[in-house]
């Protein structure tokens, strides 16, 4: 290979290099904020499903019953007129299906509202290094009816992000998973309704991971015990979190900024 | 320049030239996603989807390639169209990304892409380059859904998610040495195939 042949193949690698990464920068320009929008979009709506939701349905005379029996279990219902007025428990990826089931049922409209206000971030912590954010749950009555925390744990591709739900003693209510890239087909179970139902109303002492039939704590997915340890220790150091939280042990976010800037 | 008419190509990426029945490559994401049927599918899918755009974008940038530093090109291609896809399905496709988002991000290194771009797209004009990698893509989407529907049926019991049968499930199937095991099995079934009623050759041969 002589210089000429060198040069050649140079300039024939840069350049078509160049053109692919000025391609994938203009790519990554025009859709990233997109991107970042759609992400914020996603939690809030996780948000919103971590409370008990009031599903408001007009229901033509004669298919309240139909519209009943599509409600998931647990539901309570109360019928005014026409009006089905349900609470539910929504998981972020049954609520279309359900909305889908109660229009089919013969619904002519469906609002929801809740009951309980998260408000703005009370602040944020660091569970395995990623910024997350906690909120203070309010009732109708103003009164503090519970807490959700965004938290991670290290799974078995990545740390898993989760949101957990608890009522103001610190027992669970509802745990959603917000984002992983846990294996298809094993670790991905960990989105299934039977394992995120297994939280509700463990608290501190139960979220622990047990192989085999287990009611009082939390039982393994077969072949994908690292992801449910993930979930499990993430829910698990979210209710410590709170425990700190509750017992005012956490710095105020001011102070925390203080001590970095003079410190480095 | 191949001889063979596009209709041709196309089947032959499907049968003859199967990507992993035939030329037994790209083994590892095959076994790594098809513990289920819905998986295997989606799968099979977005490498239909990335092997064809990439067979059309070598195949036209064919003059412009020096031979000694086609590998180097082939890849930039290929992760190019993996990341190019990834982005615009996050931001313009949400729900198709919530599906498949997984395993697009799975493909960027992969060897039966990666082959066809060597031995076909950079050798062929654009048209049968396309079909090329249809041919390819469905071949492997056909052996994914394969595998995929066996393991599932057999080591949970389901078939989509849904349950169809119900005894207790060789969980093995599921699990890694599940999927050498319906890899082999499938690979030397249609092997047998092939040679009994159609007078073919083993795979590797």
């Amino acid at each position: 290979m002589n210089i000429k042949e060198i040069l050649k193949v140079t300039i024939n690698l840069v350049v078509i290099y160049a053109i692919g990464g000025a391609l994938l920068a203009w790519v990554y320009s025009e859709t990233s904020p997109i991107i970042y929008k759609n992400k914020q979009e996603d939690k809030a709506n996780a948000l919103k499903g971590m409370m008990p939701v009031h599903l408001v349905v007009n229901a033509p005379e004669g298919k309240a019953d139909a519209i009943k029996s599509v409600l998931p279990e647990g539901a309570t219902v109360q019928l005014d007129g026409n009006n089905l007025d349900a609470v539910v428990d929504l998981y972020k990826k049954d609520k279309k299906t359900l909305l889908k089931k109660i229009s089919k049922a013969g619904a002519l409209s469906v609002s929801e509202y809740s009951d309980f206000d998260p408000g703005q971030p009370k602040g944020t912590w660091e569970p395995s290094h990623k910024q997350a954010e906690y909120f203070e749950v309010t009732g109708k009555d103003g009164q503090v009816a519970g807490y959700i925390v965004e938290s991670y744990h290290k799974g078995y591709s990545g740390a898993p992000g989760i949101y957990v739900a608890m009522d103001k003693d610190l027992v669970v209510q509802k745990v959603e998973i917000l984002s992983h890239g846990e294996t298809p087909g094993l670790g991905d179970e960990i989105e299934k309704k039977w394992f995120k139902d297994q939280f509700r109303g463990k608290s501190l002492d139960h979220l622990v991971v047990v192989k085999g039939e287990t009611k009082d704590d939390i039982q393994a997915i077969t072949g994908a015990t690292i992801s449910t340890r993930a979930i499990t220790n993430g829910a698990r150091e979210a209710v410590e979190h709170m425990m700190k939280y509750k017992a005012g042990e956490l710095p105020e976010p001011g102070h925390v900024e203080e001590e970095g800037a003079s410190g480095h | 320049m191949d001889t063979r008419s596009n209709l041709e190509i196309f089947r032959d990426g499907i049968i003859a030239d199967n990507t992993i029945f035939k030329l037994a490559i790209s083994l590892c994401p095959a076994i790594a996603v098809t513990s289920a049927l819905k998986n295997g599918v989606m799968m099979g899918v977005a490498v239909m989807f990335v092997q064809t755009m990439v067979n059309l974008t070598i195949s036209l940038m064919r003059n412009f390639i020096h031979p000694r530093i086609r590998i180097p090109i082939f890849m930039l291609v290929i992760s190019a169209w993996v990341t190019v896809t990834d982005l615009a399905m996050a931001a313009f496709a949400r729900d198709v990304y919530a599906e498949m988002g997984l395993y697009v991000q799975l493909i960027v290194a992969f060897a039966s892409i990666l082959a066809h771009a060597e031995t076909f797209a950079s050798k062929n004009t654009a048209v049968p380059s396309v079909f090329d990698g249809l041919g390819m893509g469905a071949g492997f989407l056909f052996a994914l859904a394969c595998i995929s529907f066996f393991r599932e049926l057999l080591g949970k019991g389901t078939v989509w998610g849904l349950e169809v049968v119900s005894f207790k499930p060789m969980l093995i199937m599921i699990l890694p040495a599940g999927g050498f095991l319906a890899v082999g099995v499938l690979m030397a079934f249609f092997n047998w195939i092939g040679m009994r009623f159609y007078g073919g050759k083993p795979a590797g041969h």
